[in-house]
């Protein structure tokens, strides 16, 4: 045997053998002791003390096309006072022939409820029927939506009044009976072959608005399935027939104008502070708490290199101020908007799921409800984006444009735990 | 190139890939080597693992003695030296009331060498500088401003790999010096999950260090038995960058450089004298001069440290019908170190005793030979809720010579 033969076999067994050592490698290395002596690099911190300003302002218009439902009401509020919703509507009638021997018996408007409503239903309430007398369109020709602002002129003269007890659960319409007058000039107009289309019909009768008694107490929630329905009779030698003609809202050009409550505006927000440390929240009129969290870059004063691990915002209700009338609901709507007040986008997580204000805990007892917002996201983008100091979080009622629920919150000097608060909790991995 | 030194140059891009790839992995299972850069590798070449772990006077004729440079002067003509290295090492860990243990399993080193005229030789080593390798679970810390706790659990693994350039040069018969150039670079990972009351939150840093550190080594032979040896390897500095990968709901990277690592100024002497035909005796002492560095961990700071080795061998006339036993070599060595950290007052000091057998391949004119190592060893203590940490360590070194620019008809 040669050398080379002799050292090129170690070799090879050798290499084969430590092949297979290596590759059996066992590695269990938990160590279940010792923690007593490590000194962990990392710190985490908790703060809640970091700046959060809390006020009240009001979008300008918000757009109330293809609401689910129409408002008609009113309730008065200790601290938002007055706030009234009237519904315009458009019909369209579709069904132009009528026996020429009908005769007209009555006219009614079928109000279908929905099951939503604010406040106090056990009152009588009262509304009005007037008849509109300008077409009912969008007021910007840009623009397809209709505005909570948005209003036509109408005949003075009501058209019908109905005093009732709303029972919006129980009941499945609301029939309110319009004058004869009007309701026979419909129908003889279409006996007569006056009308023979829609436009026709637009053209006699541009639409109706149903509005409530300031006095009223509640606001309760309409479908757009609701119509208009003549009542009329067949007069036959043996037998008298009864017939109905009905004439549907227009789904798209129907809408509720909410009269707005106080002084605020889209770009000028009252502070908490000179609101008897509160901020409102009323879908409906455009009413938003907005957020304000100007020192984020505070975290840098914490020595080393961090990242917030998380950020909630706390806002808990004014004790009290959630009541079985002027109920709340379990969450709220966030949104990221700018110092104009205008939209960025919803608050998201890191995600990009939509983040909600959750209620988080509740007192039944003492009436406390919290609600917690996860900001860690947001606040990031404070600290990154460019403008990121011009951001805010506006917070919404659900259902934003097609309710009337208000909140009233705790601002951030509110004298009790519950008032508005950041509770951060940010890590430092180097130091 | 003829086949069996393709074959070499296979097996070491083998090696070396094997060894970058296993830093990794654990080379550690030491809750000690959460500190600085690890545990320091104490596992040499060839004989040197059962005699107490150094020797600075032994030579490189027969094996590669990777720690003096200057033995490289010593490499005989027409000799090719390998050598590769594997180890077994478990952990019992003990702090008071807890003990538990674990097992890791590796290779170690590549080494070879070769003369390049009569008077010099040259080699390159590639072993582990440091190893990483623990799991520490449920830290429990203060979540500050608040009387909420967290719970971290950490895990760490990769280690410094040291690619050693020896020269060494044959000044007289008696003395040799040597130069050695050390490229160090490496990984080391760690992975801290945190535990928070509602979240968690994963920190996974990644730290690259490089750098370059330059040696000097001398071997003089002072009497006809009796040689001494010395090594200086000066201080330097590894820099660095460290990513951190951050979990929480999102990922995070960021990257930064972070200080310096300072390797301490060395200085290794010792001594080894053949007695009594067949024993041969090594003393070597070692000083590292961490105070210099001025360096401290975020528990505890990095003070001088002192090596110490003893090592005794019994190794026959080899002969070609000689018995099996006659012809193996036996070893038996003492190494104490008083650690070069001191956390809450106590040094983590580490001693160890080792036995060693060396078995010869084949029967003829080589030196090859299969290295056999154990160690037993003890690193920290209980007292002040320290861990102490016990450990059997099993190294395996083959250490190969060929025969080159021989021609067959002598044989």
């Amino acid at each position: 045997m040669t050398i080379k033969q002799v050292v090129r076999m170690p070799i090879i067994l050798l290499s084969i053998l430590f092949l297979i050592l290596v590759s059996c490698e066992e590695t269990d290395t938990d160590i279940p002791i010792g923690e007593d002596w490590f000194n962990l690099d990392t710190k985490v911190y908790f703060t809640d003390s970091m700046t959060v300003n809390v006020s009240t302002f009001k979008f300008d218009s918000i757009i109330v096309s293809n609401t689910d439902r129409l408002l008609v009401g009113a309730y008065d509020d200790l601290i938002l006072g007055h706030t009234k919703s009237k519904t315009y509507a458009q019909l369209g009638l579709y069904e132009f022939d009528i026996d020429d021997e009908a005769v007209y018996d009555s006219i009614a408007l079928i109000l279908n409820y929905d099951n939503y409503f604010y406040n106090d239903t056990i009152p009588t309430q009262n509304l009005s029927v007037y008849e509109v007398i300008e077409d009912i369109k969008y007021i910007d020709d840009d623009e397809d939506f209709f505005y909570n602002t948005n209003t036509f002129a109408i005949d003075e003269t009501s058209i019908g009044t109905k005093s009732f007890i709303a029972k919006p659960k129980k009941d499945d319409s609301l029939h309110v009976t319009l004058n004869n007058t009007f309701g026979k000039r419909l129908f003889d107009k279409i006996i007569d072959n006056d009308i023979n289309n829609s436009d026709e019909f637009l053209d006699e009768h541009k639409g109706l608005l149903i509005e409530p008694d300031d006095s009223n107490t509640a606001v309760l929630g309409f479908l757009k399935t609701s119509f208009l329905r003549i009542y009329y009779t067949i007069e036959d030698e043996s037998d008298n027939v009864e017939g109905t003609l009905d004439i549907a809202f227009n789904s798209t050009n129907s809408f509720h104008n909410i009269t707005p409550s106080g002084d605020s505006n889209q770009e000028t927000s009252i502070p908490s502070t000179v609101l008897n440390n509160t901020s409102v929240i009323q879908s409906g009129t455009g009413l938003s708490t907005r957020i304000d969290i100007p020192n984020v870059e505070g975290v840098y004063d914490i020595p080393g290199t961090g990242t917030i691990v998380e950020a909630y915002l706390k806002l808990s209700l004014k004790e009290n101020s959630s009541t079985d009338l002027l109920h709340t609901r379990d969450s709220l709507n966030v949104y990221i908007i700018d110092n104009k007040g205008d939209v960025v986008s919803t608050l998201t997580d890191y995600s990009g799921e939509t983040a909600l204000g959750i209620i988080e805990s509740t007192s039944d007892e003492f009436n406390e409800i919290t609600y917690s917002i996860p900001v860690a996201y947001f606040l990031d983008l404070k600290l990154t984006e460019i403008n990121g100091d011009e951001l805010y979080l506006a917070i919404y009622s659900q259902d934003f444009n097609q309710s009337v629920d208000r909140y009233i919150l705790n601002g951030e000097d509110a004298d009790t735990s519950l008032k508005a608060k950041l509770e951060l909790t940010y890590a430092i991995y180097d130091e | 190139m003829n086949k069996p030194h393709l074959y070499t140059l296979i097996l070491f891009v083998i090696f070396t890939s094997q060894l970058i790839a296993q830093t990794n992995n654990a080379l550690s299972s030491s809750p000690y080597s959460l500190y600085g850069l690890g545990s320091t590798n104490d596992i040499s070449t060839g004989t040197i693992n059962g005699l107490g772990g150094f020797g600075y006077a032994v030579s490189s004729n027969k094996f590669i003695n990777g720690y003096n440079p200057a033995s490289f002067g010593s490499i005989l003509s027409n000799s090719f030296l390998l050598d590769f290295g594997f180890k077994a090492q478990t952990n019992i860990l003990k702090d008071g009331s807890d003990s538990s243990s674990n097992i890791i399993a590796n290779f170690s080193n590549f080494a070879l060498a070769f003369p390049l005229t009569k008077k010099s030789g040259f080699g390159v080593t590639l072993t582990p500088y440091t190893s990483v390798g623990y799991e520490v679970n449920n830290i429990v810390s203060n979540i500050e401003g608040s009387n909420d706790v967290f719970y971290t659990n950490i895990e760490g693994f990769g280690g410094i790999s040291d690619l050693k350039l020896n020269y060494g040069y044959k000044l007289t018969d008696k003395i040799r010096l040597g130069l050695t150039t050390s490229v160090l670079f490496g990984q080391i990972n760690q992975t801290e999950t945190n535990i928070l009351p509602t979240t968690f939150l994963t920190i996974e840093e990644e730290s690259n260090y490089s750098g370059f550190r330059l040696g000097f080594g001398l071997q003089y032979d002072i009497l006809k038995n009796t040689s001494f040896g010395a090594t200086l390897n000066l201080p330097t500095s590894l820099s660095g960058d460290k990513t951190w990968i951050l979990n929480d709901d999102v990922t995070t990277e960021y990257t930064d450089d972070i200080s310096d690592f300072k390797l301490p100024l060395e200085i290794g002497a010792g001594f080894q004298t053949h007695f009594k035909k067949y024993f041969s005796l090594n003393f070597d002492y070692k000083k590292s001069f961490w105070n210099n560095t001025n360096q401290s961990d975020n528990l505890g700071n990095y003070i001088d440290q002192d090596f110490y080795g003893l090592g005794l061998q019994y190794a026959a006339d080899k002969t070609r019908d000689g018995h099996f036993f006659k012809n193996l070599e036996y070893r038996a060595g003492f190494n104490y170190n008083n650690g070069n950290l001191e956390i809450s007052n106590q040094r983590i000091d580490n001693y160890s005793l080792n036995l060693g057998i060396g078995i010869p391949l084949k029967r003829n004119r080589t030196n090859s030979m299969l290295n056999v190592g154990y160690s037993y060893g003890t690193k920290g203590q209980v007292n002040n809720g320290l861990i102490k940490e016990n450990y059997h360590l099993l190294s395996i070194n083959l250490s190969l010579e060929d025969i080159w620019f021989q021609k067959r008809k002598f044989q």
